[in-house]
């Protein structure tokens, strides 16, 4: 925890939050309670806010309604803070958490990272990156159950071979009679599973079968395979930006919180309910 | 978006399988189909073939799932409800990967999304980032600079320059750049840089949207997703409209007819949940009671092409008490009032379900030229979880506080006087398939549009739906369907007109069984019509169903039913009833060509275990008989219209 109040970026958004507190008094203290200023801020500010989800200036009368508008939630807010009505409701604190986050974030600039770093990252999470093996097969579909044609059905593909006319045997179906360089999350959401795990395995080069799928029964023939590999940061370095990005990102938002939490002592009331370390 | 070269190989190899899939049909070539939006010309489909019968043909081979409609914590009811999940989550977990629910218990798709729209609102936000990435408007005053300069160097030069601005603040000499809205970076912005990121054509599609929320009059449910065909640059440039500028529906697409003027991009809405809006949805007045107009119909009928005919709020098809004789419409049924249960009135449910709207747009257009409920069917979570995970077996739950544990399904959800929707009452559905060329925005957005789209209650089965004037049963023998069905028909979503002398209309239907999820029991069409007396009318015909050797239609015409093999207490069921597919040609028996009329397909699949069985196994609960246990899943598709 020492550490990581000595981050610079801790302090910098400890200040941020301390600023929005400080903020927060010194506008509070300035403002009388009973007066209502709708500032010319902040009618240029709803009229812009107008134009830019409209696409047109408002007219008088739209002024008038924002303001009357605005002028009636400030009335109720006021009120309801004034009640303590903000105090314990969900949607309100969930909604300050939001912010405060977001305001966390937006002020930690992260720095364009290096290739090193990159590559680093790549290396640590080879599997994420890694590209799919690709399988290209035909298959002829024998319904639920195999039988003493399925043998001679067997024959007489093993000498067709790699076929168009393959696709006209076995049992009429709508299921994919080829599909060619298919990754295998592709074959599992066409045929199931376990299916596309027979594929990984299979020899190629000949009709095998019966393989099981989640439909019934087929015969295959895989005529290609093409062994996943492990890419170059050439080939996926956006996408390794993208998850360095979200990595370093959620790092930081938790550094932040930790700061925040680590001014406060919390006390637990419930001896069932351990103590946040 | 960069396209890496491993992004581009798996591209190639997709559309080779395509291709591959293709070459195998024995019919004549597909020169003509439209794969641009609006709706597909049937006369496309007779040019005169070119030699090779393999050139030209493109059509799509995988419908593409998705969900048009996933709240996450930014959306304030969500946050409120518990979701922590932000739509990074929700898309990563959409993409495929594992994440940590709210909830805090892992949560997996059985199968990725192909797409997704996280459809939550907007807010806005501070000035500082701009002023942190020194933007050159934002600092163009010398105070902001240097304020800026401090901020980076961090330390005690931020702490100066905080102060600094305190004091300003307090002076009322805060520069004017804070409060200038151009520089708000809203949350929506926010929203666009995660969807933009993780947007990989090809691969992933992440599509930009919002959901505006109009409760009218107190809880009456008009809500509409609107759904982005464009990227960021456009999608930033006007801010999302929010129902605290309007909640009358007609504001909305005026708010997008100027968005698509001052952006050159595209826009389409969505509604959902017809069967929370008391009567408001479909009612045939415009919204603030005044009758419809030519207009009126016109921008509807431009705006919102979809309807979302399922979702986790029950299903908005068809209600038992409007169709009597369909023994499919009683399930997952929300009646009890409005999404703030007040009570619905007799005459309300006639104006919520889209197959009356659909039986209506039919009138309607006979009166004043223009149909306004011409809506193809799309399905959504609606989950306020960020987590799209529908099926009955991994029932992730409308809102954090419903994500799985024992006692969910007797939690109260909403509760309005003696009137209480329980957790056990939540639909697990549904999702969209999309029959696009491409996985890509403006392919998938382009087949919205044209309403090339079907709804499910959750499971993936595929489905075909062509309709023409040519179809004969030698075309349910084809392996692949959509080769005779684009060459001699239009798909779901399109249109037929004037009908040859002596001919009605023929349409193929085929499905094809999620593989994890139940047998097909049954394929229907439901026609509806404008009767000559101008009132509108409707069928449902059993075209094509599992062992019709043993399956026949008795005295009323209604088939068998397909029987029954849920182990309630295991949660299990086996596939030895039904069928893995199902493929028919079927013929209009009692077509009128004078008479409008709309065809659309239902795949009823065998009953499966419902969540709540699930449920019941494996948190060893028991509950009460009142507690559905059984699914009937489905598939409900876009209708194809006959216009004289």
């Amino acid at each position: 925890v020492r550490r990581i109040l000595h981050e610079p970026l801790v302090h910098f958004l400890a200040i941020g939050a301390l600023m929005f507190a400080v903020y927060a008094v010194v506008s509070h203290r300035t403002r009388d309670p009973g007066t209502i200023e709708v500032g010319q801020g902040q009618i240029d500010m709803m009229t812009a806010v107008f134009e830019r989800t409209w696409q047109r200036a408002p007219t008088p009368d739209d002024v008038k309604a924002l303001v009357d508008g605005y002028v009636r939630d400030e009335v109720f807010y006021r009120e309801g803070v004034a009640m303590g009505l903000d105090r314990e409701d969900p949607l309100i604190r969930r909604r300050m958490r939001q912010k405060v986050e977001f305001l966390a974030e937006s002020m930690y600039g992260v720095p364009e990272p290096s290739d090193a770093a990159l590559q680093a990252y790549l290396d640590g999470h080879r599997e994420r990156f890694a590209s799919p093996v690709l399988v290209t097969f035909r298959q002829v579909y024998l319904g639920t159950a195999a039988d003493a044609d399925t043998t001679r059905l067997l024959a007489q593909l093993n000498r067709l071979g790699d076929s168009d006319a393959a696709a006209d045997m076995g049992r009429s179906t709508q299921l994919d009679a080829r599909m060619n360089l298919a990754p295998s999350s592709d074959i599992a959401r066409a045929f199931g599973q376990r299916f596309a795990q027979s594929l990984t395995a299979m020899p190629a080069g000949s009709w095998t079968g019966p393989i099981a799928s989640d439909y019934g029964l087929h015969l295959v023939r895989v005529s290609e395979r093409v062994d996943g590999r492990t890419p170059t940061l050439g080939d996926v370095r956006e996408r390794v930006k993208r998850e360095w990005l979200r990595d370093e990102l959620a790092a930081a938002n938790e550094k932040y919180y930790e700061g925040l939490r680590a001014r406060y002592t919390v006390r637990i009331e419930s001896p069932r309910v351990a103590l946040v370390p | 978006m960069k396209i890496t070269r491993q992004q581009c190989l798996i591209a190639a190899a997709l559309a080779s399988a395509l291709a591959s899939t293709v070459a195998q049909a024995q019919t004549g070539p597909l020169s003509g189909w439209d794969a641009g939006e609006g709706t597909a010309d049937p006369a496309k489909f007779y040019k005169k073939p070119g030699y090779s019968p393999y050139a030209g043909r493109v059509f799509p081979t995988r419908p593409l799932w998705g969900d048009q409609h996933l709240h996450t914590g930014w959306s304030m009811d969500a946050g409120m409800a518990g979701a922590t999940l932000s739509p990074e989550d929700a898309v990563r977990l959409s993409r495929g990967e594992e994440i940590m629910a709210s909830s805090g218990q892992p949560v997996k798709l059985s199968r990725p999304l192909d797409w997704v729209v996280i459809s939550d609102h907007s807010d806005g936000m501070g000035v500082i980032a701009e002023i942190r990435a020194k933007n050159p408007e934002a600092i163009a005053d010398p105070v902001v600079a240097r304020w800026g300069e401090m901020m980076v160097k961090g330390g005690d030069e931020a702490q100066k320059a905080t102060v600094e601005l305190v004091a300003a603040q307090s002076q009322g000499k805060l520069p004017k750049v804070f409060t200038d809205p151009k520089f708000m970076k809203s949350t929506w912005e926010k929203a666009t840089a995660i969807m933009e990121k993780y947007n990989e054509p090809g691969r992933f599609t992440a599509l930009i949207g919002y959901e505006w929320t109009s409760n009218a009059g107190g809880g009456d449910n008009l809500h509409r997703n609107v759904i982005y065909r464009d990227g960021k640059d456009k999608a930033d440039q006007v801010l999302p409209l929010t129902t605290f500028e309007t909640e009358n529906p007609e504001d909305l697409w005026k708010w997008m007819t100027a968005w698509e003027q001052k952006t050159g991009g595209k826009l389409l809405a969505i509604p959902h949940n017809g069967n929370l809006s008391n009567g408001r949805m479909f009612a045939l007045t415009k919204f603030d009671g005044s009758p419809m107009t030519r207009e009126w119909a016109q921008d509807r009928s431009k705006w919102e092409p979809l309807f979302e005919v399922a979702q986790i709020k029950g299903w908005s098809e068809a209600h038992p008490r409007l169709a009597p004789n369909d023994e499919f419409a009683g399930e997952e049924i929300w009646d009890k009032g409005n999404l703030i249960i007040v009570p619905k009135k007799p005459g309300m449910i006639e104006h919520e379900y889209v197959r009356d709207a659909l039986k209506n747009g039919l009138k309607v257009e006979q009166d004043l030229g223009v149909n306004p409920f011409k809506y193809g069917l799309v399905g959504g979570t609606d989950a306020h979880t960020g987590i799209p995970a529908v099926e009955e077996d991994n029932f992730y739950g409308k809102v954090t506080g419903l994500e799985p544990r024992p006692d969910r399904w007797d939690e109260t959800f909403m509760k309005r006087g003696d009137l209480i929707i329980k957790g056990w009452e939540s639909a697990a559905a549904g999702y969209t398939a999309v029959w696009a060329m491409e996985n890509t925005r403006a392919s998938i957005w382009d087949a919205m549009k044209r309403k090339e789209t079907y709804a499910t209650s959750g499971p993936r089965m595929t489905v075909r739906f062509f309709g023409g004037f040519e179809f004969n049963a030698n075309d349910a023998k084809t392996r692949s369907p959509a080769i005779p069905g684009y060459t001699k028909g239009v798909p779901m979503g399109g249109d037929l007109t004037k009908a040859p002398a002596g001919k009605a209309p023929t349409f193929l239907v085929a499905a094809l069984r999620d593989p994890l999820s139940g047998n097909l029991d049954r394929i229907q069409i439901v026609k509806g019509w404008l009767g000559k007396d101008g009132k509108p009318q409707e069928k449902i015909y059993d075209v094509v169903w599992s062992d019709p050797g043993k399956r026949k239609p008795g005295a009323k015409g209604k088939l068998t039913p397909v029987g029954n093999t849920v182990d309630v207490a295991n949660a299990t069921w086996t596939n030895t009833i039904g069928a893995p597919e199902l493929i028919t040609v079927w013929k209009d028996p009692s077509f009128d060509p004078a008479a409008k009329a709309f065809y659309y397909a239902r795949v009823i699949e065998i009953p499966t275990p419902r969540w709540t069985a699930y449920d019941a196994k494996y948190f060893k609960v028991k509950m009460p008989k009142e507690v559905p246990m059984i699914a009937v899943e489905r598939a409900w598709t876009s209708p194809i219209w006959y216009t004289p």
